[in-house]
């Protein structure tokens, strides 16, 4: 064997046989699996869980009426966790618009069709709270497998963004979240890229942050241009990714490294 | 500047038996932004942090702190004491930028 490639071949082992000791082949986990006691004792602390900051925000928001004269969130669906059967199913095909929609879109369409109001703009603080609390409203429930017929193609599009390698160092979202999966990257884990606990408290951001930012953070990493928040790929993705970890329950506000 | 709220978490049991230790538990929301860091424009990002914690039980004070910059952002704080009267718990904090909060919780103290 040649000299230099021997370290490449003692990495690709030891991530082999790290991946085998640890995890168990097969069923999806949510990322909480992969994160250390400390964590995931935070995340489960009724108290100190930080995104519960944002629970709160977003539970005084929806009931608030933005304007005289506008109804407030609460006056047209009542407590937030009546759309709890809904969080599931999100990314979901829109038949009237021929569209993807996610929670983020839907809350931004209720403000300007319905409050009359401009949209929060993405990642406000405003839109974090509000689509953190409805997601909190359907913790437990587990992620829908399912797909519009209509959807197929994004669907097929989704997994193909997922599979493709991007960026200057030529690395697809499988490579890291399913080939190397449980693997030490620098001081972390890397964990499958499930979506189930968005908006997370990541710590890297010191803040809340959502799906898409989570999009945009991951493509930048690997030095790729990021998408504009809400544009289609992400939608895409965003769908693939909810088909894809099926069955994982929602666990919104995760903590994550 | 107007005072501006802070958002916070607060725990702090209602009742506890005379002589046992309680704890009080914080959760704030503030970016404690050191001032150190530049931001995507090149230019230095203001330092916006919490500056005072108060806590007084009945007419003394419990807890004066200084709080300094090299503190993550939405800060998680603790404190514990003995509960020996029935009184008022109040907490008060202030950032650099006017920001207050004034929170009063009544601990009943039971023998």
């Amino acid at each position: 064997m040649h000299p230099r490639r021997s370290p490449k071949w003692c990495l690709t082992l030891c991530l082999t046989l790290g991946v085998g000791l640890s995890l168990s082949a097969g069923a999806a986990q949510s990322g909480l699996a992969y994160l250390g006691e400390e964590l995931k004792a935070l995340q489960a602390d009724p108290f100190a869980n930080p995104g519960l900051l944002w629970v709160d925000r977003g539970a005084a928001l929806w009931q608030a009426s933005p304007a005289p004269e506008v109804p407030a969130c609460a006056s047209c669906h009542g407590a937030p966790e009546s759309l709890r059967e809904v969080i599931p199913t999100l990314p979901r095909w829109n038949a009237a618009t021929q569209r993807l929609e996610n929670l983020e879109g839907l809350i931004r369409q209720c403000q300007s069709e319905r409050q009359h109001q401009p949209p929060a703009p993405f990642e406000s603080e405003a839109l974090l709270a509000l689509t953190t609390r409805l997601a909190h409203g359907a913790r437990g429930l587990p992620l829908s497998a399912a797909v519009a017929p209509e959807a197929a193609p994004a669907l097929a599009r989704g997994e193909a963004f997922f599979r493709e390698r991007r960026g200057q160092l030529g690395l697809s979202c499988a490579d890291c979240h399913e080939r190397y999966k449980g693997a030490r990257l620098r001081g972390d884990r890397i964990s499958e890229g499930m979506i189930n606990g968005f908006p997370i408290y990541r710590l890297t951001w010191q803040t809340l942050g959502s799906r898409h930012r989570m999009f945009r953070w991951c493509n930048e990493a690997v030095r790729a241009e990021p998408y504009p928040f809400g544009a289609g790929p992400y939608l895409e993705l965003e769908l693939f990714l909810r088909h894809r970890g099926a069955g994982i329950p929602l666990e919104t506000p995760a903590v994550r490294r | 500047m107007g005072t501006l709220s802070l958002p916070v978490r607060l725990a702090l049991p209602e009742e506890a038996q005379a002589g046992s230790v309680v704890s009080l538990r914080l959760l704030l929301q503030h970016p404690m932004e050191t001032g150190y860091r530049i931001g995507e424009d090149g230019a230095r990002i203001p330092r916006h942090i919490l500056t005072t914690l108060r806590v007084s039980y009945g007419n003394r004070m419990i807890a004066n702190l200084t709080l300094r910059p090299a503190i993550a952002a939405n800060p998680y704080l603790a404190l514990s004491f003995i509960a020996d009267q029935t009184g008022l718990v109040t907490l008060e904090v202030e950032d650099d930028r006017g920001a207050k909060l004034m929170e009063t919780r009544l601990l009943t103290v039971v023998p």
